[in-house]
């Protein structure tokens, strides 16, 4: 999988002010300054704005969302155990957006053997937009799951009455066990006298 | 439109949620407070505050109602020293955080040394984040709990114009107000104030820097208090431009000092928070008329 390069996708949306707040973050964050990379994190709303980011390769990104992310990705990774600890901090103390940041990033940080448990541990959350940063316009999963995994994704998001059409390879990933549980729920929305979505009977029919 | 700039969210139901958005509440402040009974742990806070920044913001969303909270070790659970340290060195991790609007509720509750250590450490952190107060003034000897509370933040330099100070009753309101600090009026039966003595609060002083909250908790409260208020307000004949002040403008202009809350997250939310924040538009059109009596749900479940 080759990674787009988000600090290019980013730069033409900075104001000069933006850009030198980020360069020099960046810089505190690239010597393994740890504080700098959690208050960059929070900070970056209000240093950069909240603009779209309007770029296919990052569909649903805004411009606070991708500075958090560039400011990840500079953090030193030589050490696996110091950067995956300062993920895990990050993670567990944010707020939703920033939630929804660490997760739509999945694609872009180093390694994702470990981070799929991560994904997995955020696809248990109740708030939708955050089960969507994984599981919508999200390749990481697709690359990264074993079939139990992406097996309980795909049903939680007929569940949660999030749509299945955004998941990246959902198709290519479907597999006999999938398509019983899939089944299974149809019959259950009927057997239930609720609607069976839409997308359901497209992925049910082929 | 009504802001409540003080309730506890966390300790409420979603038909509340239902009612205070078809009431015309657009947004709520959630204050950082103790749950009722002590907790035993700092990691019990840390959890506490991800859910005031995280799910809980969810939950109001899906109501179209905006949430904001304030980060802060309460009065009550200041006097435990140890757990209290282990609470202050957790706080700069929140404080920084989006649609964190303050530092509160604290202040005083048996008015202890430990409970001023506590106060006047946060005071130093508000400082340091450029964030507004938001003040608990105490149940029990509330007179000269108010007093110390103003006379502690005065003696770190900490501008009136950024502090809040809540739970007012008549016996406080002047000197509040005369020191230049916000007045907020919680309108809790039994123990604070009641919506007719609030009236008659704002027909004697105005409405310039008073705000009314519901303090809504775990307790015996209502979350419904600024709208029920607002309305009370009306029948006594007091001026649209004052019930607008003391329930919706006042509290936005205290707490948008944090540069954290504006009126266009609500009347025009970014798109980005339309996706994750937002659902919905809970804001009254076309003249219709803000509702306050309990929603019915049918009796059948679909």
């Amino acid at each position: 999988m080759t990674v787009p390069d988000l600090p290019a996708a980013l730069a033409p949306h900075l104001s000069a002010d933006a850009a030198a707040w980020l360069d020099a973050q960046q810089e505190k964050v690239a010597a393994g300054d740890e504080r700098a990379l959690f208050l960059g994190f929070g900070l970056a709303p209000r240093k950069v704005g909240k603009a779209e980011l309007n770029d296919a390769r990052f569909p649903g990104w805004s411009v606070d969302q991708a500075a958090r992310i560039v400011l990840l990705q500079a953090f030193p990774t030589e050490d696996e155990h110091r950067w995956l600890t300062a993920y895990d901090k990050l993670v567990d103390a944010a707020e939703v957006r920033e939630q929804i940041a660490l997760y739509r990033a999945l694609p872009l940080l180093p390694f994702p053997h470990e981070l799929a448990d991560r994904a997995a541990d955020g696809l248990r959350t109740n708030v939708k937009g955050v089960f969507e940063a994984i599981a919508h316009d999200n390749p990481f999963p697709q690359h990264h799951f074993n079939d139990a995994r992406w097996n309980q994704m795909v049903l939680k998001a007929l569940f949660i009455g999030s749509s299945v059409q955004p998941i990246v390879g959902l198709r290519e990933r479907m597999n006999r066990d999938l398509a019983v549980m899939l089944h299974g729920y149809a019959d259950e929305r009927r057997a239930a006298g609720r609607d069976v979505p839409a997308d359901l009977i497209d992925l049910l029919n082929g | 439109m009504y802001i409540d700039p003080h309730v506890h969210c966390v300790s409420r139901t979603t038909d509340d949620y239902e009612a205070i958005a078809a009431a015309g509440v657009v947004a709520v402040i959630e204050p950082a407070f103790w749950l009722g009974q002590p907790r035993t742990n700092s990691g019990s806070f840390k959890d506490y505050f991800s859910m005031l920044v995280g799910f809980e913001r969810f939950r109001a969303a899906q109501f179209g109602v905006r949430h904001y909270c304030c980060i802060g070790l309460n009065s009550k659970e200041a006097n435990k020293p140890e757990l209290a340290e282990e609470v202050l060195d957790l706080m700069p991790l929140y404080l920084a955080k989006e649609g964190v609007v303050a530092v509160g509720e604290i202040g005083f509750d048996d008015q202890s040394a430990a409970e001023e250590d506590a106060l006047r450490k946060q005071i130093e952190m508000a400082q340091e984040v450029d964030l507004p107060i938001m003040i608990h003034t105490p149940h029990r000897d509330k007179k000269r709990g108010t007093t110390r509370t103003m006379d502690v933040l005065e003696d770190h330099g900490f501008p009136p114009e950024k502090v809040v100070i809540d739970h007012n009753n008549e016996e406080t309101v002047r000197e509040v107000l005369d020191r230049g600090y916000w007045a907020a009026f919680t309108i809790y039966p039994h123990t604070k104030m009641g919506s007719a003595r609030m009236c008659a609060v704002v027909e004697q002083y105005g409405s310039e820097r008073i705000i009314i909250d519901s303090a809504a908790d775990w307790g015996v409260s209502d979350p419904l208090a600024v709208p029920k208020t607002a309305r009370l307000m009306k029948e006594r004949g007091i001026s649209d431009a004052a019930i607008t002040a003391t329930t919706y403008e006042n509290a936005l202009a205290a707490y948008g000092q944090s540069g954290q809350m504006s009126a266009d997250d609500w009347l025009n939310p970014l798109p980005i928070d339309q996706r994750t924040l937002f659902e919905g538009n809970s804001v009254l059109r076309g003249g219709q008329e803000p509702r306050i009596e309990k929603i019915t749900k049918p009796d059948v479940v679909e």
